[in-house]
């Protein structure tokens, strides 16, 4: 009972702060300077057009109007329309929705596969050579732009090979597979780093605690101490790791897609922020949001699936 | 055969190094800090000196001699627009470095003030610190930086307002932290340390931890203002143009990766050496502190 | 035939710290008999508890481990042994914090049922069963039912009663204890005590308490070694050596009581702080703390001197001890 119940208290939370992250990005935006009507009705409208504009929009309403009729759009699944091309905003983002998950998912099974056998072994062999190797890679790919990682492998892997493009997205699921190994590997380079280090430290403190002294003890060794004792200890908060990244994976995605002319929302909102279209860069921020909300919520219900002790904390 | 009132001898006492001397700290430094030292001040003194080291002047257009391979009089070519790349690295320092190291330091400087306040005067300035602290945590900080940067415009100002707006907590709550422990000596030891004033148990007792601890953070906090200040320009929505700036300079040049393929190349590993520099301090300190 | 089951020769340790070798314990000699229980006492990192744990083969990576270790699990003559050969093989041990020691991702009738699953090749029921028998032996009520708890759900006594049933599940001949009483209120370690000493008498066990607390050694054990700055600095049975104390470090611990709050005053007479095992002072390790220092303190070699009949010091001058009295 305990840990359903915590489930549904942590599902509950999530909710004002959803609406708390509309809020805010909605104020944010409403200090943004520009005339919106102006962006709409262009730079030649008359004041007697600009002021029709606004009245269609809603503009001339007071903000917390403008957030209620937000909020309640948003709910019914109208997220408003484009200052620029004049088409709903949903239409715009839904179709990038799908490249943005390939990279995601790609990225992070390439960073799962460099990052976990890297920070086993570097916590394996704590403070040797291998060590201290891995450790001083982890430093350079922290100080990689990965912009200019995804430069790199361009200049290194896709000008050499025509199996990898050196940009877009293709036609067939074969063009999209081709196209999205780059990206996704240089989004793992980018975040494998901050699992390494997180992985070896909580491989090191599980190795070190009380309770595997315990199981050694008594005789426990081998595959079974890393089954029955390591790995369920050291897997909650891996999966945490991976979670929090979330966001950064995110702002990886915005900047790798630039860089592969990948047609993603993280380059959708580069491009409707370069245009200024409001309503466009409120949509994506809505829904990056959304994700990591999400995401934050899927890894906390793991969490509680798999440590006994959640319950007594929610 | 004992009596209750003596003192104990400690036994308790799990740390028997004692607390860190300052001069000790600074003489059994890892060589890496040094290492690390040594190539920031190669950067600081880049920037500095980057009118007397610069051959030409950075935002000269030369269209006849425009994308131009290296030669003796521009070591490392031109770009798209003719301008000399050497000097335009040179004069990049001037931006990228500032907005790094100010991009860490105004957090922690609004951090160490916002954490004090709350941990000093407790009560609802404490509330309201630490529940600002709690939103601000929750969200997803990349993702503001974008919304705040396009609310705000275009430019190093706004990338400052939106780094501090985000990377103060960590700060609040180390100092917070420590305010609330040399409190709580305040009262409970009151005869222990009469005579000290309390300006004087701050400064000798919370700021020296307080540093120690903030120091671990600060290098890596630089390393990420300078990698976000990169990656906005580079996407067009950072430093804009003219201003020389190592991001964007690699977005100018990657369309000519096959020709002249330094033009990207080069600003990032500039960028790569002086984020590992930073880093090298950074684990150096860190490592001196936990050992 | 030997009443003897543990031999501990010149023991000494040495590990890394900082890029520097350090060895926080040295020349430690020890031996137990047959059911007998011996105290080890001392200041925290006086080396004891890194002492226990040389013995069950417990040293973080890269411990060097000298000296000889003799075990005898039948009654035969004790041989040398590879420290892990002792896990689940005879010797077994519990901890100070019975929260940490125990796996919390792990019901504790299962973490008790590992042992008979591992050495005795029990099947799940049969090491559920053999479980719960346990837990009945070791005095927690309704076992059935709290087999099946997470650790965080039982208090601190009961978790440190899981964590004896988990050692005894693989039937040791020698338990060691570090510091199990320390972190329970004051009647719950009067339970455990009790417990300790009955499970010892019952099950014919040996029993190497490590405790910085004289009056809990004084309550379960038949003899005591006390350490100072990683050595033995005296060895006896526990009530000649608490009525007449023959070293001066002995005599100081006697007068030390922990008062309610875990001050770091000392006592009088007494000045500085143990020290670090990276900078052991030469001579006899305690001189510069000893009220009854001489000139001859600073340059003695360690060396066990034979007192009485079954006593051992390591103070050169045991004639200027005045006495507890004092």
């Amino acid at each position: 009972m305990g840990r359903f119940g915590f489930v549904a208290k942590r599902l509950l939370q999530t909710i004002p702060m959803l609406f708390g992250i509309v809020l805010v990005v909605f104020m944010v935006l409403q200090v943004t300077p520009g005339d919106p009507a102006r962006q709409v009705a262009g730079l030649r409208a008359s004041e007697a057009e600009l002021e029709e504009v606004r009245e269609k929009l809603g503009l001339n309403d007071s903000v917390v109007v403008q957030y209620g009729r937000y909020v309640k759009n948003v709910l019914q699944g109208d997220l408003g329309y484009s200052y620029k091309s004049r088409k709903p905003v949903a239409e715009i983002i839904a179709p990038r929705i799908v490249i943005t998950s390939w990279l995601l998912v790609g990225g992070v099974l390439l960073t799962l596969v460099i990052s976990i056998p890297l920070g086993v072994l570097a916590a394996l062999r704590k403070d040797r050579p291998t060590d201290h190797i891995i450790r001083g890679l982890g430093l350079v790919g922290l100080s990689m732009p990965s912009f200019w990682t995804g430069v790199i492998l361009l200049l290194l892997v896709a000008l050499r090979f025509d199996f990898f493009p050196p940009g877009g997205f293709g036609e067939s699921t074969y063009d999209h597979f081709r196209s999205i190994i780059l990206p996704s590997l240089t989004l793992a380079i980018a975040s494998a780093p901050f699992i390494i280090r997180g992985l070896r430290a909580e491989m090191i403190s599980v190795m070190e605690s009380d309770y595997i002294s315990t199981a050694r003890s008594l005789g426990v060794s081998g595959g079974r101490l890393v089954r029955r004792f390591v790995l369920r200890n050291a897997a909650g908060p891996g999966i945490t790791l991976v979670a929090l990244e979330i966001g950064y994976l995110l702002f990886g995605a915005v900047v790798i897609e630039t860089t592969f002319a990948l047609p993603g929302v993280g380059q959708g909102i580069v491009l409707a922020a370069r245009a200024r279209d409001l309503p466009t860069v409120q949509g994506y921020t809505l829904l990056f949001a959304l994700v990591v909300m999400a995401v934050y919520l899927l890894a906390d219900i793991i969490m509680a699936i798999l440590d006994p002790r959640v319950e007594i904390e929610a | 055969m004992t009596d209750p009132t003596a003192l104990p001898l400690d036994l308790s006492a799990a740390d028997s190094q004692g607390p860190l001397d300052d001069r000790k700290f600074w003489q059994r430094l890892p060589v890496k800090v040094w290492v690390g030292l040594a190539i920031v001040l190669i950067y600081v003194l880049i920037a500095v000196f980057a009118p007397l080291l610069a051959p030409h002047d950075p935002l000269a257009i030369d269209p006849a001699n425009k994308l131009a391979s290296p030669t003796g009089d521009h070591l490392l070519g031109t770009d798209e627009l003719g301008r000399d790349v050497l000097s335009r690295l040179l004069y990049a320092a001037r931006v990228d470095l500032p907005i790094g190291f100010l991009g860490a330091l105004m957090p922690m400087v609004l951090g160490t003030i916002l954490g004090a306040l709350a941990g000093f005067y407790g009560r609802w300035t404490d509330t309201l610190v630490m529940r600002t602290a709690d939103v601000v945590q929750a969200f997803p900080a990349y993702i503001l930086v974008i919304v705040l940067v396009f609310a705000l415009g275009q430019g190093a100002k706004s990338i400052l307002v939106a780094f501090t707006v985000l990377a103060w907590v960590v700060y609040a709550r180390i100092i917070r932290g420590e305010v609330l422990r040399i409190r709580d000596l305040d009262y409970v030891h009151a005869a222990r340390v009469a005579g000290l004033g309390r300006l004087r148990i701050l400064r000798a007792h919370v700021l020296p931890n307080a540093i120690n601890q903030t120091l671990i953070y600060l290098p890596s906090d630089i390393v990420f203002a300078t990698l976000a200040l990169a990656a906005f320009s580079f996407l067009g929505l950072g430093i804009p143009p003219p201003t020389p700036e190592w991001g964007a300079m690699i977005a100018e040049g990657q369309p000519f990766i096959r020709t002249n393929w330094w033009l990207a190349t080069i600003p990032g590993l500039i960028i790569v050496v002086f984020g590992l520099g930073v880093s090298l301090i950074g684990e150096g300190f860190e490592e001196r502190l936990h050992g | 035939m030997s009443d003897r089951i543990l031999e501990v020769e010149d023991l000494s340790v040495t590990l890394e710290r900082g890029g520097k070798e350090i060895t926080p314990v040295q020349n430690v000699s020890v031996s137990l008999g047959r059911g007998e229980a011996l105290g080890i006492a001392g200041e925290s990192g006086c080396g004891k508890s890194l002492t226990l744990k040389s013995i069950i083969g417990l040293l973080p990576p890269g411990a060097i481990v000298g000296g000889d270790l003799r075990f005898a699990l039948d009654r035969e003559e004790p041989i040398s042994y590879e420290s892990a050969d002792v896990h689940g093989h005879g010797i077994a041990i519990i901890f100070q914090e019975p929260m940490t020691a125990l796996n919390p991702t792990m019901r504790v009738g299962d973490l008790i049922a590992e042992g008979p699953k591992i050495h005795h090749g029990l099947d799940r029921r049969e090491a559920r069963e053999r479980a719960i028998e346990l837990m009945r032996l070791v005095g927690i009520p309704s076992p059935e039912k709290r087999a099946r708890m997470w650790p965080h759900q039982l208090s601190g006594g009961l978790r440190q009663r899981v964590m004896i049933a988990a050692a005894l599940s693989t039937e040791p001949k020698l338990l060691l204890c570090d510091e199990p009483t320390t972190a329970l209120d004051v009647s719950i370690q009067d339970q455990i005590l009790g417990l300790l000493q009955e499970l010892r008498t019952r099950l014919d066990m040996s029993i190497i308490f490590v405790s910085h607390d004289l009056a809990v050694i004084g309550e379960l054990c038949d003899r005591i070694a006390i350490m100072y700055a990683g050595q033995v600095v005296e060895k006896g049975p526990v009530d000649e050596v608490f009525a007449d104390p023959k070293h001066p470090y002995t005599e100081a611990l006697m007068h030390s009581v922990p008062s309610f709050q875990q001050t770091t005053e000392k006592l009088e007479g007494i000045e500085g702080a143990p020290p670090d095992p990276g900078s052991f002072p030469d001579g006899c390790r305690f001189a510069p703390r000893c009220r009854y220092v001489r000139d001859d303190c600073a340059t003695a070699s360690y060396a066990l001197v034979q007192i009485g009949e079954r006593r051992e010091t390591g103070c050169i001058h045991p004639e200027l001890l005045e006495g507890i009295g004092s």
